[in-house]
């Protein structure tokens, strides 16, 4: 049927779309300002996993204490301390939530992304889907004109 | 059994097949380019990280997508029903022993399906390509709340209403090119005016304040009105009009 063939090649043409949008958003200005709520954390969720650079001031040259955790393995993926101001890059290893509290005094912190890369595991899925629909199609199609020849 | 057969011709109608692969795509390039923000906002306590990603989620359907889907669901019910009419195609159509209002509802049900699968199918597809590097958050996300099954209805709602006025005007209007115009009209003719109590900006607000899990299900009580009543009515009115209607 057509419908099948469409819906594969929908698959392929959407996969590659999207690993085209990807890389055009590869240098993507985004930032952010990070606010403590009252627990005492700041959360930010990010679109892909990325690198990203975090600049972080005190008042008065005091000592502050950073911690960065990731939600999804429940572990601490960076730790910046500093008195009066700090700066870091650093990568956060896949998309989604991720949390940050702080020792001492609050600082105010700005977030920037310096680069946007997908992560790995996404990479593998999308080359995955791409490749078997592509081969499904292509089988598909092989078939079809085999039937037609025989006729 | 006939009825299988209309089906399956309908399915496989190549300029339809193909606006839905062009919508499907458009649409996923859309959602996929919405997603490109950081957010902050949603929950701060460590027990509920998953519904930070609502945020996500919950602000993906925006007039982009609207257009799209207008665009989409229009061109095809207008080419199923007011083209074939254009070029003579339909006579031999409707020459089948078979009631126009049914081979009408069976063109509505194909429809539906085409553009539901091209606007919800694209944005699952760009949710998976997105948030699956973290599979368990994004499936608490998902499952927590029956925030699935809320999405999955309010992007139904929003695809009948589209698609129950696209078929109405391609019912109603004398050809093509009227079809098209009436259609975008009374589709964007809301959203002009700044109407905010009537689709679209019905539900653009209503899927953004969806993020709160507390009142989802009374704004999911809101959309029933627009999301079923008014495209069911409309449905009803285009088959009783597709029967008295001459093919010609």
């Amino acid at each position: 049927m057509r419908v099948t063939k469409t819906l594969l090649l929908v698959f392929l043409i959407s996969t590659l779309a999207i690993l085209g949008v990807q890389h055009l958003n590869e240098n993507k200005p985004l930032g952010i300002s990070l606010m403590f709520f009252e627990n005492g954390y700041a959360h930010f969720v990010a679109p892909s996993s990325m690198i990203v650079k975090m600049s972080c001031f005190s008042s008065n040259d005091e000592f502050f204490g950073i911690n960065i955790m990731d939600p999804e393995t429940g572990k601490k993926i960076r730790a910046i301390k500093g008195s009066g101001s700090a700066e870091e890059v650093f990568l956060l290893p896949h998309s989604g939530p991720y949390y940050i509290s702080y020792e001492g005094v609050m600082p105010s912190c700005t977030l920037k992304v310096v680069k946007i890369y997908p992560s790995k595991k996404i990479l593998e899925l999308e080359y995955y889907i791409g490749t078997i629909s592509a081969l499904l199609l292509s089988l598909l199609i092989w078939r079809e004109k085999n039937e037609n020849n025989n006729c | 059994m006939r009825l299988r057969t209309i089906i399956k011709w309908e399915l496989d109608d190549p300029i339809r097949n193909l606006i839905f692969l062009v919508g499907f795509v458009l649409f996923s390039i859309s959602f996929k380019s919405n997603i490109y923000n950081i957010s902050s906002g949603g929950s701060t306590s460590l027990n509920y990280t998953f519904q930070n990603l609502w945020t996500i989620y919950f602000t993906m359907f925006s007039s982009d997508s609207y257009l799209i889907l207008v665009l989409t669901s229009l061109l095809i019910s207008v080419i199923g029903i007011r083209y074939e009419r254009d070029t003579k195609f339909a006579l031999s159509l409707y020459a089948l022993p078979i009631k126009k209002w049914k081979i009408s509802l069976i063109k509505f049900f194909v429809d539906i399906i085409f553009s539901y699968i091209a606007f919800f199918g694209s944005y699952l597809l760009v949710l998976i390509y997105t948030f699956s590097d973290i599979p368990k958050l994004f499936k608490e996300s998902l499952t927590v709340n029956h925030t699935i099954f809320y999405i999955v209805t309010f992007f139904l709602f929003v695809s009948l209403y589209v698609l129950s006025i696209s078929h109405f005007v391609s019912t109603i209007a004398p050809n093509t090119f009227a079809a098209l115009l009436l259609g975008i009209v009374f589709l964007y003719l809301p959203r002009f005016l700044g109407l905010l109590d009537l689709p679209p900006y019905l539900f653009m607000q209503a899927f953004l304040h969806m993020r709160n899990p507390i009142i989802r299900k009374q704004i999911m009580e809101n959309l029933v009105l627009w999301g079923i009543f008014v495209p069911l009515l409309i449905l009803f009115a285009s088959l009783v009009l597709s029967e008295w209607r001459d093919v010609k």
